[in-house]
């Protein structure tokens, strides 16, 4: 049900505006709309506001990104990825105020995740020479020495092998063959080398270097003086400690986040608190001595935000607009609990418009029943029942969970019904076993027909039901064309089906002769009413007034789909051998179970969106959006 | 003989029709899903235009279906 809004417009005097806007945040039942501006001899907004709400958006954001940061921290210690990067975009001086001992802590992260991807690229780099010079990495400091001899271990920052032998001849040039170079690719971006040679020539390969402008990544301190052998050894052992000290900062930074973070969270709230109430009072129109502001409530809480104004002021007027010139209207629906789930189907077309039908009932009384004429199992009916309740026990703070669960439920039921009536338990097994059909099995070789029928029934009374609908929006709305083309099209179908009645003995014969007259009559006024391009588009849209009806045969075809799919099921069980037989028939069921969950919902949902709808839904309505009240969280 | 090939042209019918609808549905779903991707709000509309197409394959099951019903009849 669309709820009754009215405009109002609330004047106070201008000392009071913060404390009524105040009173207005916590009612949390007026959706304001913009009053500044709207007259030119209107006084500015406060000064002070402008400054005020760039530093809570600057607040904001930082509070953000701190709780992304919590959560950041929380996500690496859990799934133990100590290599996510440790940054949050919060100035440091910022930082420090907001969140005490974090600077440090990022600061180390960031220093051990740097140094982890050095040695990794140093130790890769090297690892690929050992093999290559097992010799020369056996020389320790101490022989090195002995020999005057220096190692020098370079990480060259390029994928080009050739750049050794650049190298080489530029060191035999400066120092003939006094040297030892050994080298090789190692991954993709580096190429790792090794000299040895007497020290002079080690100072002319790093003048070389610096000239040659070429760039390697220089060992860190404390490996430059090692062999080849040590440092590949020290990188290893340090490449295998870092994790180590990583886990432990990760640890530290998870701790302390999560010993702020309900502090930011209170801070975040009261600071979208305040912005909301500044913002409102951008939205307000002044005087030198007065304030107001416009907006839309519910008609049924006028006196509730009269009674919750009346304390702020004895001057506080609260008027009701005329809703005329006040613009649409935003929508609020309100149901009944079983409907409730519904309503959220319907939101997810697109709000009816303000002044128009709110279908959610028609939704929960139909969609359901659709489902259960489709799945019509009593086994499946009952798991999805079961499924449904489970979902909606456990979706108690999740209104989304409990929703799905509430439809699920409601169509299970309606499924385990039409089970009944079709005698079916796991498609053929039930009839198999006995289980009568109340109407008709839909496996056996004469259900197609009465199948057919009752498809082709349902839709024609569900397309009429829309009609019907349409007329009665377009009477209330004073359009009298769309008003004669709806009940042109609805008394058409029903002639139509009459003569359909007729030919299959539901009616009496004496009826055709009546609906065919009906139907000639009606043909002409349906086009009729759409004016002279009637004779064009109206035998199209009556065309797609039939291919509507004609569309409710997928409850047929869905429906059988689902028979024979459980009967190949039952059927392999029994000509294989018996366990694989039960195992391969237990998956299949288990598929057209999900199947049945899915498919069927959708199809009804599809029936209801395209077929029933456009014949009277008016879309295009704007949530109600209260001022002070946060939004629920939405399907999508 | 002539029993196969009226069981045929009912399968073909129907067959056709979901060919049909699965090419149309798979362009619809791609382009849906770009949108819903920037556009959340619109998952609403987007599941009814991707559903929109399988009128194809309802009228072409319903045509196997009265062929196989007249068939039975006959």
């Amino acid at each position: 049900m669309l709820v009754p809004m009215t405009p109002v417009q609330i004047a106070a005097p201008r000392r009071q505006l913060r404390a009524v806007i105040a009173v207005l945040h916590r009612l949390g039942m007026v959706q304001l709309t913009g009053t500044a501006g709207q007259d030119p001899g209107m006084a500015p907004a406060d000064p002070g506001d402008a400054s005020r709400t760039a530093e809570l958006r600057t607040d904001a954001a930082d509070l953000d990104a701190l709780l992304g940061l919590a959560e950041t921290a929380a996500n690496a210690v859990a799934g133990q990825d100590w290599l996510r990067p440790a940054t949050v975009a919060v100035p440091p001086e910022r930082l420090d105020r907001l969140g005490p001992g974090l600077g440090p802590l990022l600061d180390r992260i960031g220093s051990l995740q740097a140094e982890h991807e050095a040695v990794r690229r140093h130790h890769e780099a090297l690892s690929v020479l050992v093999p290559l010079e097992p010799e020369l990495s056996l020389l320790d400091e101490r022989d090195l020495t002995r020999l005057g001899l220096a190692t020098v271990v370079l990480v060259l920052d390029t994928p080009h092998a050739g750049i050794l032998g650049t190298l080489r001849g530029a060191l035999r040039a400066a120092a003939g063959d006094r040297f030892h170079l050994a080298g090789a690719p190692a991954g993709e971006q580096t190429v790792g080398c090794v000299l040895v040679a007497p020290h002079a020539i080690v100072a002319e390969l790093r003048r070389l270097l610096a000239r040659e402008h070429i760039r390697h990544v220089p060992l860190p301190s404390g490996y430059e003086q090692m062999s080849l052998a040590h440092a590949v050894t020290e990188f290893g052992a340090r490449l295998s400690a870092l994790p180590g000290a990583l886990a432990r900062a990760w640890d530290c930074l998870a701790d302390r986040t999560a010993e702020l973070a309900p502090g930011w969270r209170r801070r975040r709230s009261a600071v979208a608190a305040e912005l909301d109430r500044l913002e409102a009072a951008a939205l307000a129109g002044r005087t030198s001595h007065t304030a107001s502001l416009t907006g839309w409530l519910p008609r049924r809480d006028i006196d509730a935000l009269r009674t919750g104004l009346e304390g702020v002021d004895p001057g506080v007027i609260v008027a009701e607009l005329d809703a005329g010139v006040a613009g649409p209207a935003p929508v609020l629906l309100d149901n009944p609990p079983p409907v409730r789930p519904y309503q959220r189907l319907v939101s997810f077309f697109g709000l009816p418009r303000s002044g128009s039908l709110d279908p959610s009932t028609l939704t929960a009384a139909v969609l359901p029943f659709l489902f259960g004429v489709m799945v019509g199992d009593l086994v499946y009916g009952a798991v999805l029942a079961g499924l449904g309740a489970v979902l909606r026990r456990r979706g108690r703070n999740r209104p989304v969970l409990r929703d799905v669960g509430s439809i699920l439920r409601a169509g299970g039921a309606w499924a385990m019904l039409f089970g009944l009536l079709y005698g079916e338990a796991l498609g053929s097994l039930g009839h198999k076993l006995g289980l009568p059909a109340l109407w008709s099995y839909r496996g056996g070789p004469e259900a197609l027909g009465s199948l057919l029928l009752l498809a082709v029934g349902i839709g024609v009374t569900h397309v009429l039901l829309g009609l019907l609908l349409g007329m009665r929006q377009a009477r209330r709305l004073r359009q009298p064309r769309t008003l004669l083309e709806r009940a042109g099209t609805f008394f058409l179908l029903c002639g139509l089906a009459a003569i359909a009645a007729t030919a299959v003995d539901v009616l009496p014969g004496q009826v055709r002769t009546p609906a065919m007259a009906i139907v000639a009559v009606t043909f002409v006024v349906a086009i009729s009413a759409r004016g002279l391009m009637g004779l064009l588009t109206g035998p199209l849209e009556l065309l797609g007034t039939f291919g509507h009806v004609l569309s409710y045969l997928r409850l047929a075809a869905v429906g059988l789909a689902s028979v024979y799919l459980a009967g190949v099921a039952n059927e392999l069980a029994v000509s294989v051998p018996l366990l694989l037989g039960v195992f391969v028939a237990a998956l299949l069921h288990l598929l057209n179970l999900a199947l049945a969950a899915f498919s069927p919902m959708v199809q009804a949902l599809r029936l209801h969106y395209v077929e029933f709808f456009s014949s009277f839904y008016e879309g295009g309505g704007q949530a109600f959006k209260p001022f002070g009240r946060r939004p629920e969280p939405s399907l999508a | 003989m002539q029993l196969g090939l009226i069981a045929i042209g009912a399968a073909l019918a129907i067959g056709l029709a979901a060919l049909a609808t699965g090419i149309a549905q798979a362009k619809i779903g791609s382009a849906a899903a770009g949108a819903i991707a920037e556009k959340p709000e619109l998952t609403g509309r987007e599941i009814l235009l991707v559903a929109i197409p399988e009128t194809l394959v309802i009228l072409g099951f319903a045509v196997a279906a009265m062929i196989l019903v007249l068939l039975r009849g006959g």
